[in-house]
């Protein structure tokens, strides 16, 4: 149990430094365009002073350069957007959301400062909050990967599971050939599966299912005692539960119980008449206990 | 090998079907013929037509839960995984204390999720999450020689891979080798300073090794990247205790049961640790509450859960198909 949340913690906060870098990159990469259309020329070389320090990773450098243009006039959405990044970078989450709130305010079609400002609320621990501001960035921009990927992180600290599906579902769509979406798809459905049994532990501790599924699962991994131990468990809790005495019988068979498979795939037909896998079933343990 | 996957797929294909044939006493009083012989349907493998009658009772009754997993069971036996999933997901969605639309979406998911990870390892068969997954599934199998094997060959892929270097890091540290194990931590540290796996693994090191004071220090930084880890404020109690700073130890486990009310060994040290101060009821309350949850669990299935949440998350065999559309002829 530990070890499985320190793992999924552990994931988590990966994924959320790895994405700040995605950000980062992908942001620098549109900011040659948007400075040409909106920034006032006698400001720009400043401008692009901030960017490239920025870059490089001089982060108070970059925080002077896109201070002083915002003082000298430059009150435009990505300067404050970019200056936000500064701060998150230095860790300073708070400074660093009062940015980006103010790059959407000035810009709320804006995806960019929404999406970083999610990465901030979800550092800060501000998990539905992040969540809004991140589905409203994926609304504005469902093309853009990035946005997905953080509002998949939100999805996963908030505990939907179906949203971290759907996420790394549009993520798959969007970027088919890259393997990392589909281990993460692979990832969410498992997460999922999961969280199933868990709901299904709250609802009924004692629910057949449980026990059904246990069953189920150590038949797939060859662990036939076990798996019998399971399903008779499971048999207990309801004895008229179609499937439990069937899969009784099939595992019995394969262990070459040929009379006690018999005595089960009876007791399944007892339940299910006309259910057809059991009826093959017991014309193979007829079959076997011909021989 | 060949013999294995092929019992494998007859074993997933006639599990598939007990399902879709367990269906019977699901319905409830009102419609109960139409469904009750729509089930009766899917127990005579008639997949299609079963799902055409729920498909149509779903017309009058949307909302009916029960008719939409007889919908999902016979879209899952044509095949029809995705479709499946999504009536799944709207019976969880409209009804989420529905037991058996937890249990067919839950079992759904398990299976969607390997068939994506069949596809990973398709496209990309040498790709370092291949590796992982290999690794993961023999280290469920507690093969860990072959889990290591794989491990590394995940590192050789992604040599920057803080994760791979984490999971060898556990690996030996489940062996006890934990200067080995220290070693795997510290590249994942260096490679990713904030990375509380490898954080959490040099304190469980220093821990075992008995260097407290490293080991509280390690700590420490886990909780400050994590905060909400219960795991990192047990260990740094525990930590804590061992250094003989009781108090600040008591301070640290009371979290760890704050943002875990469950955690039952953070009562048992608290139980020592107000022994050890001189507090004999705190330490006869800590200690009764750690042999209620004891016995809770005992009682409980969750302990099943625990051994299902590590057979779930096993990586499947990556050459074993899982049943696309399973017909009954192929089942026993």
């Amino acid at each position: 149990m530990t070890l499985t949340l320190r793992h999924s913690c552990q994931r988590a906060w990966k994924g959320r430094f790895l994405v700040a870098i995605l950000l980062l990159a992908w942001l620098l990469s549109k900011i040659g365009s948007a400075l040409a259309q909106t920034l006032p020329p006698s400001l720009q070389a400043d401008f692009e002073t901030g960017v490239a320090a920025l870059k490089a990773g001089r982060l108070d450098e970059a925080e002077t350069a896109f201070l002083r243009v915002l003082r000298e006039g430059g009150k435009i959405s990505f300067v404050y957007n970019n200056l936000g990044i500064v701060y998150q970078m230095q860790g300073d989450q708070k400074r660093a959301v009062v940015q980006f709130r103010e790059a959407i305010r000035l810009q709320p079609n804006y995806a960019a400062p929404r999406i970083l400002l999610g990465a901030s609320l979800l550092a800060m621990g501000q998990d539905a909050e992040a969540t809004r501001e991140l589905e409203r960035a994926v609304k504005i921009q469902p093309d853009e990967p990035l946005a997905h990927v953080q509002l998949a992180h939100a999805y996963k600290r908030t505990g939907n599971y179906a949203g971290l599906v759907e996420q790394y579902r549009a993520l798959h769509s969007l970027q088919p050939d890259d393997p990392e979406f589909l281990y993460q798809l692979g990832h969410a459905y498992s997460d999922q599966a999961e969280w199933c049994l868990i709901e299904i532990g709250k609802i009924d501790r004692n629910s057949v299912r449980l026990y059904e599924t246990l069953g189920e699962s150590y038949h797939r991994e060859g662990h036939l005692d076990l798996a019998v131990v399971a399903y008779k468990r499971a048999a207990l809790v309801d004895p008229k539960q179609p499937g439990i005495h069937l899969a009784l019988a099939q595992i019995c068979l394969q262990q070459g119980r040929v009379t006690e498979a018999r005595k089960e795939i009876n007791e399944e037909l007892a339940i299910v008449p006309e259910s057809v896998a059991a009826q093959a079933l017991a014309k193979r343990i007829a079959s076997e206990a011909a021989k | 090998m060949r013999v294995k996957r092929r019992r494998n797929r007859r074993v997933a294909c006639f599990t598939l079907l007990v399902w879709i044939q367990s269906l019977a006493w699901l319905w409830p009083a009102q419609g109960a013929g139409t469904l009750t012989e729509t089930s009766r349907l899917l127990y005579r493998g008639d997949f299609g037509e079963a799902g055409a009658r729920a498909r149509q009772y779903l017309k009058t009754h949307p909302n009916d839960s029960a008719a939409r997993i007889l919908l999902a069971r016979a879209l899952l036996a044509q095949g029809n995984y995705l479709g499946a999933y999504s009536e799944l997901s709207r019976v969880v969605r409209s009804d989420p204390k529905n037991i058996d639309g937890l249990y067919y979406l839950g079992w759904i998911s398990a299976n969607l999720s390997q068939l994506e990870y069949q596809e990973l390892a398709r496209r990309a068969p040498d790709s370092f999450r291949v590796h992982q997954l290999l690794a993961e599934s023999y280290a469920g199998r507690e093969n860990k020689a072959e889990a290591e094997a794989e491990y590394l060959a995940a590192l050789k892929a992604n040599p920057q891979s803080s994760e791979i270097l984490d999971d060898l890091g556990d690996l030996k540290r489940e062996a006890f080798q934990f200067d080995e194990a220290a070693k795997y931590y510290q590249r994942a540290v260096k490679t990713s300073p904030r990375d509380y796996e490898g954080v959490y693994g040099l304190g469980a090191c220093a821990l075992f090794n008995h260097d407290f004071p490293k080991a509280i220090e390690h700590f420490r930084e886990a909780t400050s990247i994590d905060p909400r880890s219960s795991a990192a404020r047990l260990a740094l109690g525990d930590a804590l205790l061992r250094d003989n700073q009781t108090v600040a130890g008591i301070a640290e486990l009371k979290v760890a049961v704050k943002i875990q009310p469950d955690m039952r060994q953070a009562y048992s040290l608290l139980a020592r640790a107000y022994a050890k101060l001189g507090h004999p009821q705190l330490a006869q309350e800590a200690l009764k509450k750690e042999q209620e949850l004891a016995q809770a669990r005992e009682e409980s299935l969750e302990r099943i859960l625990d051994t299902k949440k590590g057979l779930i998350l096993v990586a499947p065999e990556l050459g074993q198909e899982p049943p696309r559309n399973p017909q009954p002829e192929n089942h026993p």
